[in-house]
């Protein structure tokens, strides 16, 4: 018999619980030519505003040391455009959509989640308070804890979807941010995104990106995401989206080890479009090499 | 995708020709790219990302030939790689350079700079079988003579090859930019009997910005293959930006890596 990966997550019920990551697969056309999006757990969409935006002029990206940095700003096409042009694409699929919203203000945030009540084929929000590309928003609000808070609450008031917030690694106390969520109704949580970071060129002397600073991703912020997820998952009982620098299935097992319901497959995307259903093969025939019935076993049994 | 590397020979100083064996049976066009992932194992992580390639030309035997320079990690790891070794690529990617095969008269000019030649010979070889009537002139330029390549594979399908080096080692001495410039002062001294021309072009920003000042007061179409730090090469990561004339971005992986000269800031 087949290993049981089936999963929920803040109330959404998942085949399986990898997810491709917000930013690493767009609205979905692209990747579908690679990577059958009818087997992933489910998609999260790039970031989504309640206005159009254009993102960051080039460089966007630079690789470092088994990682690279973004800082490609969140271009965006807005909550109608998203709805009227890209969701009837996802909609053809069985894999759940969970639309990543961001917001200059608290106010925004709320509009931009009131955008999306009761439109049909949106089966969470993951609201990112932690993007550190955009000169509003993003990061300000994840990196202060009333700000978190402030944006939770509203979201939270603003629709009965599931509300999944990204945390930032950017704090020395993740953990305090997290019981802020969960303390506010978020349904879940996202741990986490990438680490505010920049890299220079030493024969022009400059930064290797034009918004000089940006997001480190990749297996180089690895151990520091298990940790996080370890340290969050003791403190919270809504569930955990464990990411960051996630390549093969044994990165995969860590997350879920350490506390993790689910994962999310982000910069590896980049790398291999099918990294996501290679990990979900990977996953099968892990349990069922270790003689387990259920991804759930494996949820938190960290052996200390 | 894996693909065999059939040879992976050096041409010139840090120039080289990967040949690898096709793992897809599809029509490749002149400009498309692949992504390449070098240094071997599926699993290391450094060098982490893939890179973009240009595709030099398929060859008779119905491979795929990659030009490349050493330029950094990435590429000198794909330069140890070695025959018979199988390496991770992505593609064919990207739009390719637009012909009008339909046009017989007129004039094809391909401009060239360093390491820019590399998607420029499989153009050369299909202009010469689409638009046959055609005069097909190619401008290579380099700082010296160990710039330039595949200068004997340029004249056997063109009408003339050009050469310029910066310092004066073959060919015009200057700028490849002033040899067109020449060029073209001589082909349009009467604007209006001038030939109908379409000017292909890859290399240098500096370069493809000077063919814009140039070209843009006579009536001459513009192709630039463009080049952009890229991860992914499908157009999911939105790394490859470059600027849109009148606002916003096109990516350089889905939209391009061939762009008319005219919609791009530079």
């Amino acid at each position: 018999m087949k290993p049981d990966l089936s999963a929920k997550i803040a109330g959404i019920e998942l085949r399986n619980p990898v997810m491709l990551a917000s930013g690493t697969a767009r609205y979905g056309e692209e990747i579908a030519g690679y990577c059958d999006l009818n087997r992933v757990g489910a998609i999260i969409v790039k970031g989504i505003a309640l206005r159009p935006t254009p993102g960051n002029p080039p460089p966007r990206i630079c690789e470092t040391p088994s990682g690279m940095l973004n800082a490609i700003g969140l271009p965006n096409i807005g909550v109608e455009a998203f709805i009227s042009d890209k969701l009837p694409f996802l909609k053809r699929f069985t894999t759940r959509v969970i639309v990543n919203i961001f917001g200059s203000t608290v106010e925004e945030y709320g509009e931009v989640a009131k955008g999306f009540h009761d439109v049909e084929g949106v089966d969470g929000l993951e609201v990112n308070i932690s993007c550190p590309n955009i000169k509003e928003g993003g990061i300000a609000f994840g990196t202060d804890i009333e700000a978190t808070r402030r944006v939770v609450r509203e979201v939270r008031r603003a629709t009965t979807l599931p509300v999944i917030i990204k945390l930032s690694p950017n704090v020395t106390d993740i953990v305090s941010f997290a019981k802020v969520c969960e303390e506010e109704g978020a349904d879940g949580l996202s741990v986490i995104n990438t680490f505010l970071a920049m890299s220079i060129d030493t024969e022009t002397w400059k930064p290797r990106l034009a918004n000089i600073t940006g997001g480190l991703s990749g297996p180089a912020i690895r151990p520091v995401a298990v940790r996080m997820v370890w340290q969050v998952s003791k403190a919270v009982r809504i569930p955990i989206i464990g990411m960051g620098g996630i390549v093969t299935v044994d990165d995969a097992v860590e997350f879920f080890l350490a506390g993790a319901s689910a994962i999310a497959v982000g910069t590896a995307n980049f790398i291999n479009p099918c990294a996501s259903i290679e990990i979900i093969d990977g996953l099968e025939r892990y349990l069922d090499t270790k003689g387990l019935n259920s991804i759930t076993e494996l949820i938190g049994a960290l052996k200390t | 995708m894996r693909a065999k590397v059939v040879s992976n020979s050096c041409l010139k100083g840090s120039c080289y020709k990967l040949i690898l064996k096709a793992p897809f049976d599809v029509t490749v066009l002149p400009g498309q790219f692949l992504m390449i992932r070098p240094g071997g194992s599926p699993g290391s992580s450094d060098p982490l990302l893939p890179r973009p390639f240009s595709i030099h030309r398929i060859n008779p035997d119905g491979n795929i030939e990659v030009l490349y320079k050493v330029v950094g990690k990435g590429t000198s790891l794909l330069a140890q790689t070695e025959e018979g070794e199988e390496i991770g690529i992505l593609g064919p990617l990207g739009n390719g350079f637009t012909i009008d095969s339909g046009d017989t008269s007129g004039e094809i000019l391909i401009v060239a700079g360093g390491i820019g030649v590399a998607p420029m010979l499989g153009l050369a070889e299909t202009l010469k079988t689409t638009c046959p009537g055609k005069m097909n002139r190619v401008f290579l330029g380099g700082r010296g003579e160990a710039d330039l390549l595949c200068i004997e594979e340029l004249k056997a399908v063109s009408t003339e090859v050009i050469l310029a080096t910066n310092d004066g080692s073959v060919g015009f001495k200057g700028y490849v930019t002033e040899a067109l410039e020449k060029h073209l002062s001589r082909s349009f001294r009467i604007p209006h009997s001038a030939p109908r021309t379409t000017l292909y072009a890859c290399g240098p920003t500096p370069m493809l910005q000077r063919i814009l000042e140039i070209t843009k007061p006579l009536n001459i179409e513009t192709y630039f293959s463009l080049e952009a730090n890229m991860a992914c090469g499908i157009g999911v990561c939105m790394g490859c930006a470059v600027k849109k004339k009148g606002g916003g971005y096109y990516l350089v992986c889905k939209d391009g890596p061939v762009f008319e000269g005219r919609t791009v800031t530079l």
